[in-house]
């Protein structure tokens, strides 16, 4: 049984294309909202920042910290979704 | 610096006198009033650009960030110098661009915290010096007894550290009552039992590898790029208790069939014993009566005595 969520799941199943930033995996409808305050309106520009910084999952969760509040559980959750959509298409 | 010059009048005569013997600079006459003193560390201490003598008595948040980066803050490098000295200290950094300063400027400034702390461990051996200060009254004490024996160098560099060590510690809300052990600066730099959880955690974040710092260390991701995801639990997720009452009703199930069918069975033999009534069959009926009326042993021989007659 895989500990990944349904969301995590349906991201990783397909190019993300235009996607929303709400669809990342620990990324709800408030953390999107102060995502795309800051200009992470789409989920790849989360995948830019992730991918900027060499997907490098602390970075990254400090970065997550510092642009939306995410808690440790939720950073994960994303830096963990964007990883595996990175093994897959990237 | 205007800060400076305040502070300095502020501080003790003791404290100015260990700081101008650290610096190596000749003490005026014994009685020498406290202005001498004043003068002489403004002339020579400051003039080093260490600017770590005049946060005794504040707080010690505000001076972390120009106390941990003497020569270089990271704040004010560019990018590419940014990028080399995250490179010294053995970390791969991706394209330092606006969004991604912030991060490796945090990550520097851990960096030269653990690397003060590092460099300080290195050069001074048992020479009576201790990192660690716990509340702002020691300072004064721990202050001259680390600066006497120390070079000039390292002093700075210690204080750095002790600063930043401190400001660290008081973050960290454990005020320990260890005071500065004139001895073996190993075991004091070595951090209480108290506070190692805390800081090995940090440490283990930045100083993995004896020769340089890897500072990314992170748990893989399990069930993530194919790798295989390892259970430490077992898949059933039931307590050992549960297991085991599972097993034991397992057993008890069979056993209330067993009762049912031993039941079915007696009911058997008494209708079978009431068929046998009705057709007078003696010795069966008198081996009934027999244990019908009990089993008392003499009682069954008087009876077997009554069958053989009749």
């Amino acid at each position: 049984m895989s500990s990944t969520s349904q969301k995590h799941k349906n991201f990783v199943a397909e190019p993300m294309a235009d996607k929303a930033v709400n669809a990342l995996a620990g990324i709800g409808d408030v953390l999107g909202q102060r995502l795309e305050d800051k200009g992470f309106d789409k989920a790849y520009v989360v995948l830019g920042q992730f991918l900027v910084l060499k997907k490098d999952e602390e970075l990254f969760h400090d970065w997550l910290k510092d642009a939306c509040g995410a808690n440790a559980k939720q950073q994960k959750d994303c830096s963990s979704c964007l990883k595996e959509w990175c093994d897959a298409f990237l | 610096m205007p800060v400076f010059v305040e502070e300095t009048a502020q501080l003790s005569k003791a404290r100015l006198k260990s700081d101008l013997i650290a610096h190596n600079v000749a003490l005026p006459p014994a009685k020498s009033k406290k202005g001498t003193y004043v003068e002489l560390h403004k002339r020579h201490v400051q003039q080093k650009t260490c600017a770590d003598f005049s946060s005794d008595e504040e707080p010690e948040a505000d001076d972390e960030e120009p106390n941990v980066a003497k020569i270089l803050d990271p704040r004010s490098l560019t990018d590419d110098d940014l990028k080399a000295a995250l490179q010294q200290h053995g970390v791969k950094a991706g394209p330092i661009v606006a969004s991604t300063r912030a991060l490796y400027e945090r990550k520097l400034r851990n960096l030269l915290l653990s690397n003060g702390l590092d460099k300080v461990n290195d050069k001074v051996n048992g020479a009576g010096e201790a990192v660690l200060y716990s509340d702002s009254e020691e300072e004064e004490v721990s202050e001259e007894e680390q600066e006497q024996p120390v070079t000039e160098e390292v002093q700075t560099q210690t204080e750095a550290a002790e600063r930043s060590q401190q400001d660290h510690k008081q973050d960290l809300s454990s005020q320990s009552e260890d005071h500065v052990y004139p001895q073996c600066f190993l075991v004091s730099s070595r951090l209480e039992p108290a506070q190692e959880p805390s800081q090995d955690r940090f440490k283990d974040l930045l100083a993995d590898t004896p020769t340089g710092i890897y500072a990314t260390r992170r748990r893989p991701i399990k069930g993530a790029a194919g790798r295989p995801v390892q259970y430490a639990l077992p898949d059933t997720l039931l307590s050992p208790n549960t297991l085991q009452r599972q097993e034991v009703e397992r057993r008890l199930v069979p056993l209330k069939i067993q009762i049912l069918v031993f039941f079915i069975v007696a009911i058997i033999l008494y209708v079978i014993l009431v068929l046998f009534e009705d057709y007078t069959f003696n010795p069966l009926l008198a081996l009934i009566d027999i244990f019908n009326q009990g089993l008392n042993s003499d009682e069954a021989q008087e009876l077997e005595g009554l069958l053989e007659v009749e």
